[in-house]
């Protein structure tokens, strides 16, 4: 079945994010955020449908790396969440009805409409250690959505990392919700990290609802996906919010890489930063397409955007395009897209003491991607994050 | 083991080196001297093959072989190091990681076995403990936050650590207090053991005492227009440039 005519009456779950799919219709280069971002061959591929009326059990010994005593951890297996007995009293588990969403992000209600149920995840306290989320992708030439609400009250501070894990076969589209719910005060430092297959095509697609005073942390480190977008769809209403996205994009050959963003701010005292590192080989292409928007009651907010790209071929590509558009008088607000090769100065330096000019630029390249790892709070997600992502390097 | 002839070399298609002469044979201490803009950091970052410097004319030899054919990696494990006037900051690589690389790199060339973390950290402890060189550095960012002294310091550690047969020291005492140019000094002549060469780059009468040079040049213009011992460098410190030509 093709996604593009929305030729999929029968497997709809959810009629009314079905008929919000039908008005804003899927993405394509003539709306302006996606003008970089040719996402047809998704639209046009047949897939098969994955939507996960049957439980697969996970085989936890195959998963053993996630399973230790640093985390407690979490697997998503075909949109079924199982746990191997790891137990926390504040960490509880659901499907629940989904609560209505006015999101404007039509890849979001694609995935919404296949489903009834939400998965659900509720913290309730602080965690004595992270809690790392693993999604189990094992398909072949299938489309696979899927939709995760985590919701965090009364704790002060959550460390969460998701992984995502796949083993497709054929062209994959997994086409992934997370719905970040914050109460009042609460810090969420939430990372992700891809271990893809190499013709896998993820869609990231977030909304959050983030109360008063909290503060999301983002970390995403990318992997090998042929292409990869993070779509990241933040309204702020609330006073004293903390947004902070940081993500590092390592990319070859042919892929695609995309972090679009729309970022609302309401409310006032509101802080948003959004900071991603491309690092792009051969023919890849990476794509910073962020739009922030400081509406006229959102007074002494502060707005930051960066894009930093090393291109390291002639064939690779960026298009960076950060957006303000101020609404306020009182605001501090600063954008920059910078692109540029290895520093010479500092690969000089280094084969200047002997060390070849390969692992040199490896060494380079490394520091770049710490310099956004190292961004990640707990220290235990972030070790793990440089060896995992260690072993993820092609 | 070094020896330079009739070499012309230009940067950002400007000449500044206009036919320089030199020879440095093993266990020799030499001193580039003049005024600013005279070529004295050129020479010593054409040596260690410094991507601005391209060379249009003349000859490097480096113990028989020809220099010119080889690249800055190897250069160095050839045994070349040159201290940086400025040394850069590179915020998210480790210094006791860098170090070590470098290391071990040097070891595989060399065909030596390489050192693994507790081996090295051993050897570079007893270097920072000989010399009285602040540990902490290691574990920070290579260069990173450092104060001018602690870059230099830092140049002066690899330079233990990685034991080179020719120094190529561009001003390793500029930014440096009494105490911290007897240190740097200390390090220095701790390597020279009769084999071990020194061509250096000071503005500094104090570093001229504590590494006494066999030879001193002066250079003008991309060129060496003389060429003395130690009492050459106390008559400049006396006349000036200006005056020697007198």
């Amino acid at each position: 079945m093709k996604l593009l005519e929305l030729d999929f009456k029968h497997s709809i779950k959810d009629e009314v994010a079905y008929k919000s799919l039908q008005v804003l219709k899927l993405p394509n280069k003539k709306i302006e955020a996606f003008k970089k971002v040719d996402l047809s061959d998704l639209y046009t591929t047949s897939y098969e449908f994955n939507l996960s009326d049957n439980i697969s059990l996970v085989d936890f010994e195959k998963y053993g790396e996630f399973i230790n005593d640093d985390f407690y951890t979490i697997f998503i297996f075909n949109s079924s969440i199982q746990t191997n007995d790891q137990d926390n009293q504040y960490i509880h588990i659901s499907q629940t009805n989904k609560e209505k969403n006015d999101s404007k992000n039509a890849l979001f209600h694609l995935s919404e409409s296949f489903i009834e149920l939400e998965n659900k995840i509720e913290i309730s306290e602080s965690l004595d250690k992270p809690l790392c989320i693993v999604n189990i992708s094992n398909s072949n030439n299938t489309f696979s959505p899927s939709s995760l609400h985590i919701s965090i009250k009364n704790a002060s501070t959550v460390d969460l990392l998701e992984v995502f894990v796949s083993s497709n076969q054929g062209e994959c589209f997994l086409n992934i919700n997370r719905k970040i719910t914050l109460d009042k005060n609460v810090i969420l430092n939430y990372s992700k990290i891809e271990k893809s297959s190499k013709s896998d095509s993820y869609i990231f697609n977030y909304d959050s609802n983030l109360m008063k005073n909290s503060t999301l942390n983002i970390v995403s480190v990318n992997a090998n996906a042929k292409k990869s977008l993070n779509l990241w769809d933040f309204t702020l209403d609330n006073e004293g919010i903390n947004l902070n996205i940081n993500a590092i994009v390592n990319i070859r050959n042919e892929m695609i890489c995309a972090n679009i963003a729309n970022i609302i701010h309401n409310g006032s005292n509101i802080k948003s930063e959004i900071n991603v590192k491309h690092i792009l080989h051969d023919k890849s292409h990476g794509v910073f397409e962020v739009k922030s928007t400081i509406n006229n009651k959102a007074s002494n907010s502060k707005v930051f955007q960066s894009s930093k790209t090393t291109l390291l071929s002639d064939d690779a590509r960026i298009d960076a395009q950060p957006q303000l558009l101020i609404l306020t008088d009182k605001l501090e607000a600063k954008h920059s897209a910078t692109c540029g090769a290895i520093n010479e100065e500092e690969l000089y330096y280094l084969i200047s003491r002997g060390i070849p000019l390969e692992k040199a630029q490896t060494m380079l390249i490394e520091s770049i991607e710490i310099d956004i790892i190292e961004k990640i709070e707990n220290k235990i997600v972030r070790d793990f994050v440089i060896k995992y992502k260690g072993k993820n390097n092609v | 083991m070094l020896d330079i002839n009739n070499l012309h070399v230009q940067i950002n298609d400007k000449e500044i080196l206009k036919g320089i002469d030199l020879n440095i044979k093993p266990g020799e201490i030499h001193v580039l001297m003049g005024i600013n803009g005279s070529g004295k950091s050129t020479l010593v970052k054409t040596i260690s093959a410094h991507y601005d410097c391209v060379v249009n004319d003349g000859s490097i030899e480096y113990n028989n072989d020809d220099l010119l054919r080889l690249n800055a990696t190897q250069r160095a494990n050839e045994g070349i190091f040159m201290s940086f006037q400025n040394p850069i900051e590179i915020p998210g690589i480790n210094n006791m990681y860098f170090l070590k690389t470098a290391l071990n790199a040097k070891r595989k060339h060399l065909k030596e076995e390489e050192l693994n973390a507790a081996s090295f950290l051993k050897l570079v402890k007893s270097k920072t403990n000989q010399f009285n060189i602040d540990d902490a550095v290691l574990k920070r960012n290579l260069n990173e936050g450092f104060s001018g002294g602690e870059k230099k310091r830092n140049e002066l550690l690899q330079l233990l650590v990685l034991e080179p047969d020719l120094l190529l020291l561009d001003e390793i005492d500029s930014g440096l207090d009494i105490d911290a140019i007897q240190t740097v000094a200390s390090g220095i002549n701790s390597l020279l053991d009769g084999k071990r060469s020194v061509l250096m780059i000071t503005h500094y009468e104090r570093m001229l005492e504590l590494i006494k040079p066999d030879f001193v040049h002066i250079l003008e213009d991309g060129k060496i227009i003389k060429t003395g011992d130690y009492s050459l460098a106390l008559k400049l410190g006396e006349t000036g440039f200006k005056g020697l030509g007198e």
